[in-house]
């Protein structure tokens, strides 16, 4: 009687088991997810890298997504875009449980494919868990065409970043990460530095790294789409492929007439020959 | 039967000759344009399928060879190469020669307008591949050379 009781429980407890795994195991499948996938930078104004939330960030509700943590311990972020005159700005709004040191990187492509990625701007912000003791540093890296590693741009261009903690009483416990990123860098090592020009749209990641454990680019990625999107249809030409196979063939064709016509006339040509030699007999 | 016309039996023979010759001259012509245009039209085939790409498994062994990285030129893209180059160049050779003869046989001499018409006929057949074009024109420059300073300069001292 006893062993049929401990078989019913050991059978509830693999149940239990199997069906959180399963259950956990379908969460992480679903995994956390941008609000929006699409975003739009508008038009903003020229911004001190300070880590404030001007009002330009807010005058539109195209140019921000929002992403949750499923862990409840984890907070969530937001992510705002803006441009003005040659610069791209970014501010992720973070909320988690403070941490020593912090890190967001922002992954930009300079395409719309995510094999494009290259280029890293990364803000570090160090004492995060104290307000008002913390300080931040910007770091510009690329990866080498043959590198699966990041490297330092040395020639560091037309990159900003500042974090900070919110300044007023209502977002105290938020960290804001401004970025200003030059569109289309001067520098001669484009290799190294995103070109972005209005009218496109490029592939983005947001990286976050809590000093406890290595990065971790958050599970989507992302499209921004820099300024109206109606002008990119207009304004990008694509490749215009010639059909070689049709066109040799085309040309083949004309040429194997005028022979065969060349033919005609050579073969009518024998009865003047024939006439020559009638004349003869 | 007179001297007077002896001779002018004579001298009417002698025109049959000429003309009998001139007729044979002019049948070996004949013959000789009909088979370099057989020539060429052997060549205009093999041209047509091989630049026009007519066989797909060639195209693909040629492709997959022509994309391996092996560093040296695969002998299938080198024999792909010579086919497409050369059966141009013989179809320029053989059609030049037939024309030749034809323009002779009608009392012309192949003029420079007709030589550049067959020109671009010929090369237009290479330009989708800048190799075959080259080895082609290189080709048809040195028939050109020796059609007209070697055999040029050989009916010269026959005649």
């Amino acid at each position: 009687m006893m062993s049929r009781k401990r078989n019913s429980i050991t059978y509830l407890l693999v149940l239990v088991i199997f069906s959180t795994s399963f259950l956990s195991i379908l969460t992480f499948a679903q995994g956390a997810t941008w609000s929006e996938t699409e975003i739009t930078s508008n038009v903003g104004s020229a911004l001190n890298i300070d880590g404030i939330m001007e009002d330009s960030w807010t005058n539109t509700n195209i140019n921000f997504t929002h992403f949750e943590f499923e862990s409840s311990e984890a907070g969530s972020i937001t992510l705002y875009v803006q441009h003005y005159g040659d610069y791209l700005y970014f501010l992720i709004i973070a909320k988690f449980l403070a941490v020593a040191d912090e890190t967001f990187s922002i992954y930009l492509s300079d395409s719309n494919s995510t094999e494009d990625i290259f280029d890293k701007k990364q803000i570090t912000m160090t004492n995060a868990s104290e307000s008002g003791n913390e300080s931040s540093n910007a770091l510009d890296l690329y990866k080498p065409e043959d590198s699966d590693e990041y490297s330092i741009d040395l020639e560091d261009e037309g990159f900003e970043g500042v974090a900070r903690y919110g300044t007023n009483e209502t977002n105290t416990d938020y960290r804001y990460y401004e970025y200003k990123i030059k569109m289309a860098p001067s520098n001669e090592s484009a290799s190294e530095d995103t070109e972005i020009i209005g009218y496109f749209n490029y592939v983005i990641q947001i990286g976050y790294n809590s000093s406890s454990g290595g990065e971790e680019e958050l599970t989507d990625t992302l499209l921004v789409q820099v300024g109206p999107k109606v002008l990119a249809e207009d304004v990008r030409i694509g490749e215009y492929d010639i059909d070689t196979k049709l066109y040799i063939n085309v040309v083949l064709i004309i040429v194997t007439v005028i022979f065969g016509s060349f033919g005609i006339a050579l073969i009518s040509s024998k009865s003047k020959i024939g006439n020559l030699k009638q004349q003869e007999l | 039967m007179p001297k007077i016309q002896k001779e002018a039996k004579k001298r009417k023979e002698k025109v049959r000759d000429l003309e009998s010759q001139k007729i044979q001259l002019k049948q070996k012509m004949f013959s000789s344009s009909v088979k370099t245009y057989l020539f060429a039209a052997i060549f205009l085939i093999i041209s047509f399928i091989f630049n026009g790409q007519l066989i797909p498994k060639w195209v693909d062994i040629v492709s997959i060879a022509l994309g391996a990285d092996s560093g040296a030129i695969s002998p299938i893209v080198l024999l792909d190469l010579l086919i497409k180059s050369f059966s141009i160049i013989l179809f320029f050779f053989f059609s030049f020669v037939s024309i030749g003869n034809w323009r002779e046989l009608s009392g012309y001499i192949l003029t420079w307008k007709e030589m550049t018409i067959l020109l671009v006929f010929s090369l237009i057949q290479a330009t989708t591949d800048g190799s075959v074009f080259i080895i082609s024109s290189i080709g048809i420059v040195i028939i050109l050379f020796y059609m007209y300073f070697i055999q040029g300069k050989i009916e010269k001292e026959i005649f």
